[in-house]
């Protein structure tokens, strides 16, 4: 009974256990704020997370009034951040996604909203 | 190919493969137990019969170790198929990860553990055995949050470790203890079986209570994160269920003082079965916490006590008008009146999904009651399996502009469908089992087993929206859903399965949680 029944239960529990995965890696703090203005064409990204990251296998991407741009993410002061600098923006609205990996194996997406002004 | 599987239906996948992988883990380490604090020491009381055990908890063993390799392996597959296809990575780059490395780590010892139960019996096999599934138990502590955990990361994986094993030791030996009692005949040695265990189990609750304990102190920390985040009342849910486990064990320790208080350990086997079936909905809910970030790290978006009781609050009617189709948000811009009319349709959906529900729960009471006609009452989920597929995902086949394959990638559509399509079995066989076309005790078993399951995905389920305080809200009233579901289908279970008053209550008990499945849809809402 035992081998017949319970065992394609576990099974089905299993395939029925459905759970998108959602934002496992919640970020705690960015430089820029979401909403920043920020002065002058040069911008340093700061991201601090709830979770230690694996910078070498995330990714930051840049898109506004130019287009998009691909950024290379590096370890901040922690495991749990992740920085990176962008040069030569024009004044506008620009937005920055980021799809970070937490060391325990779960990908999580989101994005920082920011304007650029001229100083 | 890996580049081309949509980044979400792998996510969905890895969730999957982790309440898989927590399952084999336990009857790895069941069936360790088995042979370490049961075969070995109770060989000379046991004689011979300790050899023919020992064969088939070995020949179980090396299934799970198996069973284990081969999600090990899928886990890396899914995780390397996210990393490249959502993130653009390198699949040999890929590889370097830490969560992939770890897996690598759990499937190579799963194997090997598998190959060694199933070597010709000699000293080092049992502590080969051990040592293997102390690294199977060591892999996954390091794929989880603990590993990830920025500040006492040490205290966390502490924690983890003991948790994970208390877990495993008690859910994955439960099935060991029932093969023990069908290999003896006597009611002394049963007795030493149920004690043996009895003893054995509770150090391992022992082990998973202090390990949830320190969990919940670094994860939860405060009682509204307990209340008010996705991840707290997943622990809440894991907790009410844990209680009736340990209800039942508290029943079976007296089955296991003496032989009157339960004649040939009938009672203590149907409950084991129960345990077992609760146990791995609550390795599930687990394995869907693991997608998610702690309570005490979301201080935004906490909802609490009032939202949570305004919302769940009966305030009004059930909705039993469906707002037209046009007016939904599907190929349009979404604007507030679309939103509002969207919620209205899923509260519609939902609404009457609960009449039907508590109409076929009184269904059964009455048919209890010995009203000839209610024992019709299935059909009616053949009602809810059309109504789910017809108009759970608005966008899609039959009423949306998508068709059938092209919103399957979403796992909320996959889950509907799912759902809606077995529907249509498990209200035909029920019919046939209540109606006396099927007499076969298996077939009896459908519904509950079905039941269980179902009411097990309402407690993993999530919905996808945006609004994360929103989304709790909406989850919330699926759990305890989710719990009465679960309770009906074991109660249903042990009715078939049971004897004496244990029969009776459940019997009488699981109609009730049925109907009040049916009740909490009814009143389910979406807009305040």
């Amino acid at each position: 009974m035992i081998r017949s029944v319970l065992f394609p239960l576990m099974v089905a529990v299993g395939l029925l256990a459905a759970a998108d995965a959602r934002a496992h890696a919640v970020l705690v703090e960015s430089s820029p704020p979401a909403e920043a203005e920020v002065v002058g064409s040069k911008v340093e990204f700061r991201l601090r997370y709830n979770s230690r990251i694996d910078a070498k296998r995330s990714r930051l991407s840049l898109k506004g009034a130019g287009g998009a741009k691909t950024l290379a993410p590096l370890q901040g002061a922690s495991e749990a951040e992740l920085i990176a600098r962008v040069e030569g923006l024009g004044p506008g609205r620009y937005t920055l996604f980021w799809d970070v990996l937490s060391v325990d194996g779960h990908v999580s997406r989101g994005q920082v909203p920011f304007i650029t002004i001229t100083p | 190919m890996l580049t081309t599987l949509p980044p979400d239906i792998l996510a969905f996948f890895a969730v999957i493969l982790r309440g898989l992988q927590l399952t084999a883990q336990s009857v790895i380490l069941g069936g360790v137990l088995f042979l370490f604090g049961f075969t070995r020491p109770l060989a000379p009381k046991l004689g011979g019969r300790v050899l023919a055990m020992e064969r088939t908890g070995l020949t179980w063993t090396a299934r799970g170790g198996l069973a284990l390799a081969l999600v090990a392996g899928l886990s890396i597959f899914a995780n390397l198929s996210q990393l490249v296809a959502g993130l653009k990575i390198e699949p040999g780059d890929a590889m370097g990860a830490d969560f992939v490395q770890w897996n690598l780590i759990m499937a190579t010892a799963a194997m090997a553990l598998a190959v060694t139960a199933r070597m010709q019996a000699n000293p080092a096999q049992v502590p080969s055995m051990a040592l293997l599934a102390a690294v199977v138990l060591g892999a996954s502590v390091m794929s989880s949050h603990a590993f990830a955990r920025v500040d006492e990361r040490e205290y966390y994986i502490l924690a983890d470790a003991l948790h994970q094993a208390g877990a495993s030791l008690w859910i994955g030996g439960i099935p060991f203890m029932l093969l023990a009692l069908t290999h003896v005949k006597e009611s002394r040695d049963r007795l030493l079986v149920g004690m043996r265990f009895s003893h054995l189990f509770t150090g391992a609750v022992g082990l998973l209570l202090l390990g949830a304990a320190m969990l919940a102190w670094g994860y939860i920390s405060t009682p509204g994160a307990l209340i008010g985040t996705a991840y707290g009342i997943m622990t809440g849910a894991k907790i009410i269920l844990l209680s009736v486990l340990l209800l039942l064990a508290a029943m079976n320790r007296k089955s296991t003082r003496s032989e009157a208080a339960d004649k040939g350990q009938f009672r203590l086997r149907r409950f084991a079965e129960v345990e077992i079936g609760i146990g791995v909905t609550v390795l599930m809910i687990a394995a869907s916490m693991a997608s998610q970030p702690p309570a005490a790290d979301q201080t935004q978006h906490q909802a609490t006590i009032m939202e949570i009781v305004e919302r769940m609050a009966p305030v009004r009617a059930p909705r039993l008008v469906s707002p037209p189709s046009e007016t939904l948000s599907i190929g349009i811009e979404k604007t507030a009146a679309s939103e509002t009319a969207d919620r209205m349709w899923s509260e519609f959906n939902h609404n009457w999904a609960g009449i039907f529900v508590l109409a076929m729960g009184l269904g059964a009471m009455a048919h209890r009651m010995g009203v000839g006609p209610a024992r019709h009452w299935p059909l009616l989920f053949l009602v809810i399996g059309t109504a789910i597929i017809i108009r759970s995902d608005p966008e899609s086949w039959p009423i949306g502009p998508h068709g059938f394959f092209e919103t399957l990638a979403d796992p909320e559509v996959f889950q509907h469908r799912v759902v809606g399509l077995l529907l249509f079995p498990f209200g035909l066989f029920e019919w046939a089992v209540r109606t006396g076309r099927l007499k076969s005790e298996r077939a009896a078993l459908i519904f509950p087993i079905l039941c269980a399951v179902g009411a097990g995905l309402l407690l993993v389920h999530n919905h996808t929206l945006t609004d994360v305080k929103e989304r709790f809200l909406i989850e919330f009233s699926h759990i305890p859903m989710g719990l009465f579901g679960v309770m009906a289908g074991w109660l249903r279970w042990l009715e078939i399965r049971g004897d004496g008053r244990a029969r009776r209550v459940a019997g009488l008990l699981w109609p009730v949680c049925f109907s009040m499945v049916g009740v909490l849809l009814m009143f389910y809402r979406e807009l305040p």
